[in-house]
């Protein structure tokens, strides 16, 4: 019996340490693909693509349910966007409240034919508007069918050659879409391009614009702030450099509008929809020999609201494993297979591995210390080797991905928030991360038992200034 | 190993601590030096407008540390024109700016290339070296430069300008296409020998071309609209809407039984050439919503003429007719 607790120990110290290792690998890419990208745009003068007729026409997907109190600063904020050639569509999910009436009232919209291009299945198009005064807003009311339901529709409607996925409460820079296109012009072989996705929590925001960065004082928010930073700055980035991402968060992703057409859109029997159609994209564009590369580019931001509450995180992080677990069984063809080059060698073993299995290797950590300590065994070597590899390691890299950051967006946050950033990087191993592993071993088992909904997500919103 | 481990966790502890100071420290630098520059920056800038417009004699700017005063020149560079823009370029001459940045165009660091051309880029000032920045190995570098051509547009450099467009997508490709109509005849005259024999697949320089579009262009615009590739078809087509003539319009009749039809009735609707309107309405009942579209929308263009046809079209008893009919008279009103 020793021996076999000896072996899961020895076990999930060599998982940590080599995770951890790789985790360390890929900080140094990202390092390296940052300096890299700061050389780019040293001395960049975006203000020169503002008069550039030719800019390829951005088509941004707005899916709305439920949204009257918010729709109108949200539309307003996507059409005055610094973009020269930009399009907004909203799909309204089948609302029940008045968020129609509230749009056909602010915008003057005045109902067209319902007839578009039909090339994915949706359920059924209730009516298509168009606005007197915003010739480049477009509204289409439609039967509730989810949020992929509602970004099929609208891939369909739109006419960009890009198009752009933001969630209806996503705060866009306004110079987001200028910078996030640039990988779409630098070469033919982008499908997807990523942008960085910031924790508003805490911040100042008039007229859905943030006006002032700050480091959320809440435990809640304050943590999922610097995994956000550690996620974004270490992996994402650090992914550019072996291959490219095989996700673009659902909040903020520019897509070439064809190509998503052309692999069927996205897959509305997935929760993970965001994470799917990006690997189906890269798969199928390596498949047939289309553009499949996916970019993370650091420096455009949208700002999203993290839960504040455990309960919409435990939902948040359920959901997410079970749109992980989804995307990686239906293309598990790709694992380890060279036939998909560095995605199916490096990418997808890395999501399998670290993303998926972490949960796993971690609950049995916690678990064999527990067991350990009730039996009156405890391996003190093996209890602070654990602590060492999983959790003192990780917060290093959490620090450093700080640093990348900073370097990204310096003198953005005011000096009082680092000292916050450490804190909430110090304390995410004391609980926190437990219960978002917790959160994440639920979703997996959720998933095995074959739950596909989405739950209720909870906003406090951000229309109002932020409290001090 | 218990000892071994400790140690390790105190390494970490310290990892955190640095990491925290540095960027700390650098974070409090910044904000530190951003605050005690901002207000000495704003003076500057509103010496130098002053200056600049005749309305004082002197600046502050070699007060300012030498990035700070490329950035303020290189800011108000975007917002001047004229005689106050040319005396901006002198201040750079004399301040030695222009000097300096002109070394730093022969580094073998392409970064520093980078900087160098984006601050002549950013003045309007073509450097000596123009003619190796385009056809330098960076592309972002090739971009800059390209940008540049306009100001002193030689044929060997418009060459290097639209021989770009024959290359693979790069920014460098991008800035060809945005400086093209400023180029003109230049620009014209060297597409048509480069599209004699293209360097690479022509469908993007056709496609730029149309903001050129002048007549000399036609014969190519023609044979390329016969190419077995779509996509360099199609972009032929957008060239000869732009081009227009009666042999232009000849050939767009004879692509609306094309693959790609629609951009053939697109490029009628744009011509006006109202005498294709009955080929137009036959294929309003056509199976793509693409070419119902297209050709709804040049029949509306073309006004009276077009207009009867759609009426026609409206009262069919072709669904999808109808239907197409009513959405472009819907966006119409």
């Amino acid at each position: 019996m020793s021996e076999f607790l000896d072996l899961l120990e020895q076990f999930v110290l060599l998982y940590f340490l080599l995770v951890n290792t790789f985790y360390g690998w890929v900080l140094l890419l990202a390092g390296a693909e940052m300096r890299q990208h700061a050389r780019r745009v040293d001395r960049e003068q975006s203000w020169r693509l503002l008069g550039a007729k030719i800019y390829p026409r951005i088509s941004v997907l707005s899916p709305a349910h439920n949204e009257e109190a918010t729709i109108t600063d949200s539309v307003r904020a996507l059409l005055n966007h610094h973009y020269p050639e930009i399009e907004v569509v909203v799909i309204d999910d089948g609302s029940k409240d008045a968020t129609m009436a509230v749009l056909i009232q602010q915008f003057e919209l005045v109902p067209v034919e319902p007839t578009y291009d039909r090339r994915l299945n949706t359920r059924a198009l209730k009516g298509l508007y168009r606005s007197r005064r915003t010739p480049n807003l477009l509204v289409a009311s439609k039967e509730n069918g989810g949020k992929s339901d509602a970004l099929n529709l609208g891939l369909q409607l739109a006419t960009g050659e890009l198009a752009c996925v933001v969630d209806a409460d996503t705060l866009l820079e306004p110079d987001a879409l200028q910078k996030l296109v640039r990988p779409f012009l630098a070469s033919d072989g982008v499908v997807a391009a990523g942008g960085c996705l910031r924790a508003v929590n805490g911040s100042r925001v008039e007229q859905s614009r943030v006006t002032e960065v700050r480091a959320p004082r809440t435990l809640i928010a304050g943590i999922q702030t610097v995994e956000y930073i550690r996620a974004f700055f270490l992996g994402r980035l650090g992914l550019n450099r072996l291959g490219g991402n095989l996700i673009i968060s659902g909040a903020f992703g520019l897509f070439r509008r064809t190509s998503v057409l052309d692999v069927g859109g996205y897959d509305t029997s997935t929760v993970g929809e965001d994470m799917e159609l990006v690997v189906r994209l890269r798969r199928l564009g390596l498949e047939q020999g289309h553009p499949s590369r996916v970019d993370f580019v650091p420096d455009p931001v949208a700002w999203t609201e993290v839960p504040s509450s455990w309960t919409v995180l435990n939902r948040q992080r359920d959901r997410w494993q079970r749109g992980l677990c989804d995307s990686l069984w239906r293309h598990r063809q790709m694992c380890l297979n060279p036939a998909y080059g560095s995605m199916g060698l490096v990418a997808f073993p890395y999501q399998l591995v670290v993303e998926l299995i972490s949960p796993l290797v971690e609950t049995m950590g916690l678990l064999l210390l527990v067991f350990s300590a009730l039996l009156g065994v405890t391996n003190l070597p093996f209890a602070l080797g654990f602590f060492v590899a999983a959790y003192g390691y990780g917060t290093v890299l959490t620090a450093l991905s700080l640093m990348l950051e900073e370097r990204c967006f310096p003198g953005q946050r005011p000096p009082t928030d680092l000292p916050w950033l450490l804190l909430w990087a110090l304390v995410e191993s004391l609980g926190y991360r437990q219960y978002a592993m917790l959160a994440r071993l639920q979703g997996m088992f959720r998933w095995l038992r074959g739950r596909s909904d989405w739950g209720r997500m909870e906003r406090v919103g951000f229309a109002r200034k932020a409290a001090s | 190993m218990i000892g071994d481990l400790w140690w390790i966790a105190l390494v970490e502890s310290a990892l955190v601590g640095w990491v925290g100071l540095i960027a700390g420290l650098r974070g409090w630098h910044w904000v530190h030096t951003e605050r005690r520059l901002l207000p000495r920056r704003r003076q500057a800038q509103t010496e130098m407008t002053r200056h600049l417009l005749g309305e004082s004699a002197g600046t502050t700017l070699a007060e300012l540390p030498y990035e700070a005063q490329c950035a303020l020149l290189m800011q108000l560079a975007t917002s001047l024109s004229g005689e106050a823009r040319q005396s901006l370029v002198e201040e750079a001459r004399r301040g030695g700016h222009l000097a300096r940045e002109g070394r730093q165009l022969r580094s073998w660091r392409w970064w520093v290339r980078l900087r160098a051309v984006r601050f002549f880029s950013a003045l309007g000032v073509v450097p000596e070296v123009l003619d190796q920045l385009l056809v330098d190995p960076e592309p972002l570098v090739r971009a800059e430069a390209i940008l540049l051509v306009a100001t002193q547009p030689t044929p060997p450099r418009v060459d290097n300008v639209v021989r770009e467009l024959f290359g693979p997508a790069s920014l460098a490709r991008y800035a060809s296409q945005m400086v093209l109509p400023q180029l003109g005849l230049a620009a014209s005259q060297s597409l048509v020998r480069q599209l004699e024999s293209p360097p690479g697949p022509p469908a993007v320089a056709l496609r730029s071309a149309a903001a050129v579009a002048s007549a000399e262009l036609l014969p190519a615009a023609l044979r390329f609209s016969a190419a077995p590739d779509p996509a360099v078809r199609a972009a032929a087509v957008h060239l000869l809407a732009a081009i227009g003539g009666s042999q232009s319009a000849a050939r767009l009749v004879e692509l609306l039984d094309d693959p790609i039809r629609a951009e053939a009735a697109a490029a009628l609707g744009h011509l006006s050439h109202w005498q294709a309107a009955p080929q137009l309405a036959r294929l309003l009942t056509d199976s793509e919503w693409q070419v119902r579209y297209q050709c709804a929308l040049a029949l509306h263009r073309f006004g009276p003429p077009g207009r009867l046809f759609l009426r026609q079209a409206s009262q069919s008893t072709h669904p999808e007719a109808a239907s197409i009919v009513r959405y472009v008279t819907d966006l119409d009103e």
